[in-house]
């Protein structure tokens, strides 16, 4: 055996995928030499460290439960509603027993009083849920919406890669007002096409005719063994579209294809935006300081010094910039993620009769169990609030009661 | 797996407690495939969030042609690869330069005498994953660090088997060349 074979074997005598006698042939060659020996034990070695490199390197813990309050976002609507509910109906419960406590009076308020602290906490933390709903929609003129903006911006991911805090800049977390709402809109799209080409370049078209552009783009399947419906194909896109055209690009994607799942998702950074321009506008204003500090220099050690000042401040600017940049471009152009599957079923366009009586009943089917699904769901995450319900109702009824038979008492005096 | 295969069913329907529970297992070596990757842990923790993200938008797309692992890997795995495209672009010309060349660069010095110990061999070893080229960079990692079979990694990488076993091997030179002079020595103390 040659030195060059030896080493063209090297990964297949680690993976165990020589012959009996290749295997031989290269240990008698190892015994032989010493080159080879070397290559064989800095393989051996080089294997063994990489398959322990990681050893006991753990995922950072709030890894998937950040991961996933990204993913809920996007899914926000219909957790509000519950959220509505349940806020609604603790506050209804508020209301019923301060009423129920005023009528009653005297005795009675006394009861409903210590009653009152425990519901109202819930209430209102339901209703927060509530009012971040305004957010949702870029209202320009409503500082209320941007108070609750505000608040999300303390959970939200870094969206851009962050030129580290420098300090120098006052942490003021009011945005300003000037710079508008800085809201990232990012929407995604899942359909089915049974039309796969013509739909996909519909598609295409739609973006390009909206002034968008795509980004990236992942195919998996062929053509050929789409035919035979045992591998279709699908796509993933992700692609650029003007934020003001957002909503009407997912309406008329949508009637491309069959949507089974579209989603709208905001961030809102105006915080980080205007923290970032503050901090812009401060670099600047030393930048200058620095610069004209330049005239006055007298020797060659204090113009280096205030030469490195002067690059490093602009770094800064550039970082700043850069930032701003970054939100700019995502406020101004929303991602939209689009992925589209082959299917064969048809869901034709003039369903029949029969067809539309088909799918009517599936789909209700499928509501209903969804349905049941959420119920189940949303009760599991209503025994809180219906525990301290029956709590507080409890005790209504019981000041109620005494309330009663106290009024009988007296009347029977 | 029978759990798996009603999760997957459920998360592909929008349900987020179900995908939540898919990827759960798998978040630590979701994390340690972005970490060698990418280099640093930061930068891991964002990649394999964005692959959790993105493996949810893409949910469609897996059709059980493949484990789910193996899936989710292929999605990490571009996502990175993505990420470190994108950062190449925006590099200047002499950054590319110094890549391409990238075994050089991490050289801290060592005199040919200085016996590597363990600690200082995987630091070595880490600094030169870094430095090989992406694509030789995401096959070793599933190989050697992951230990997926070949086949699963041409499944995850879209490409040939021929072309997966020649970049690992080639990742795998490049790593022995690098490391065979330390290694040598570290070899010998440790008989
Ligand atoms: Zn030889």
């Amino acid at each position: 055996m040659k030195c060059e074979m030896f080493e063209n074997h090297l990964d297949g005598y680690f993976d165990g995928s020589l012959s009996e006698l290749e295997r031989q042939s290269m240990e008698e060659h190892m015994q032989a030499c010493p080159e080879c020996r070397r290559e064989y034990e800095a393989q051996k070695l080089l294997l063994e460290e990489l398959r322990h490199l990681d050893d006991g390197v753990t995922a950072p813990p709030d890894l998937v439960s950040g991961a996933m309050e990204r993913i809920r976002r996007e899914r926000q609507p219909r957790k509000r509603r519950a959220a509505y509910w349940l806020g609604g109906a603790a506050a209804a419960a508020l209301c019923l027993t301060l009423a129920l406590g005023t009528l009653l009076g005297g005795a009675g308020a006394a009861g409903a009083d210590s009653a009152a602290p425990m519901a109202a906490p819930m209430a209102a933390g339901a209703a927060e849920e509530v009012a971040e709903a305004p957010a949702e929609a870029p209202a320009p003129n409503a500082l209320m919406a941007m108070d609750a903006g505000a608040d999300r911006i303390v959970t939200e991911e870094s969206v851009a890669d962050d030129s580290a805090a420098d300090g120098s800049a006052a942490k003021n977390r009011s945005a300003e007002p000037e710079y508008g709402l800085k809201i990232i809109r990012e929407a995604t799209i899942r359909m089915e096409t049974e039309n796969y080409d013509e739909d996909m370049a519909a598609l295409e078209q739609l973006v390009s005719s909206m002034g968008g552009f795509i980004t990236s783009r992942e195919e998996y399947g062929s053509e050929q063994s789409a035919k035979t419906g045992e591998n279709p194909r699908s796509l993933w896109m992700q692609l650029r579209v003007p934020s003001d055209q957002l909503d009407a690009f997912v309406e008329q994607a949508g009637e491309v294809g069959v949507v089974t799942y579209s989603g709208i998702s905001e961030t809102d950074v105006t915080d980080q935006y205007a923290d970032t321009d503050r901090k812009l506008q401060a670099y600047q204003k030393q930048y200058d300081r620095v610069l004209a500090m330049m005239d006055q220099a007298a020797t060659v050690e204090e113009l280096i010094q205030i030469e490195s000042e002067l690059s490093r401040l602009e770094m800064e600017i550039e970082n700043c910039q850069g930032s701003l940049n970054y939100w700019d471009t995502r406020v101004n152009y929303s991602t939209v993620y689009v992925s589209v599957d082959e299917v064969r079923r048809v869901v034709s366009a003039n369903p029949t009769m029969g067809e539309r009586m088909r799918t009517a009943l599936a789909n209700s089917w499928d509501d209903f169990t969804q349905g049941c699904q959420d119920l189940v769901v949303d009760l599991y995450a209503a025994i809180p609030y219906i525990a301290v319900w029956i709590v507080v109702l409890a005790a209504a009824g019981g000041v109620a009661v005494l309330v009663v038979r106290k009024v009988r008492k007296r009347r029977e005096k | 797996m029978e759990t798996d295969m009603l999760n997957l069913k459920r998360a592909s329907r929008g349900d987020e407690r179900a995908f939540e529970a898919l990827i759960t297992p798998h978040a630590d070596a979701t994390y340690r495939l972005c970490l060698r990757m990418m280099g640093n842990e930061q930068d891991a923790a964002d990649m394999a969030q964005e692959a959790f993200l993105r493996a949810w938008r893409s949910l469609s797309s897996y059709k059980g042609q493949s484990r789910f692992s193996t899936w989710l890997f292929r999605v990490t795995t571009n996502v990175c690869l993505d990420e470190l495209r994108r950062r190449k672009r925006g590099e200047s010309e002499s950054m590319q330069a110094l890549e391409e060349n990238g075994l050089e660069i991490v050289d801290t010095g060592d005199t040919p005498e200085s016996a590597l110990d363990r600690a200082e061999l995987r630091r070595e070893l880490k600094s030169a994953i870094a430095c090989l080229n992406e694509d030789q960079r995401a096959a070793l990692i599933l190989r050697d660090v992951q230990g997926l079979p070949y086949e699963e990694i041409a499944r995850a990488l879209d490409l040939n088997l021929n072309t997966v076993k020649s970049r690992i091997s080639r990742a795998r030179a490049a790593l022995r060349e690098k490391l065979s002079r330390g290694m040598e020595l570290s070899a010998e103390k440790r008989v």
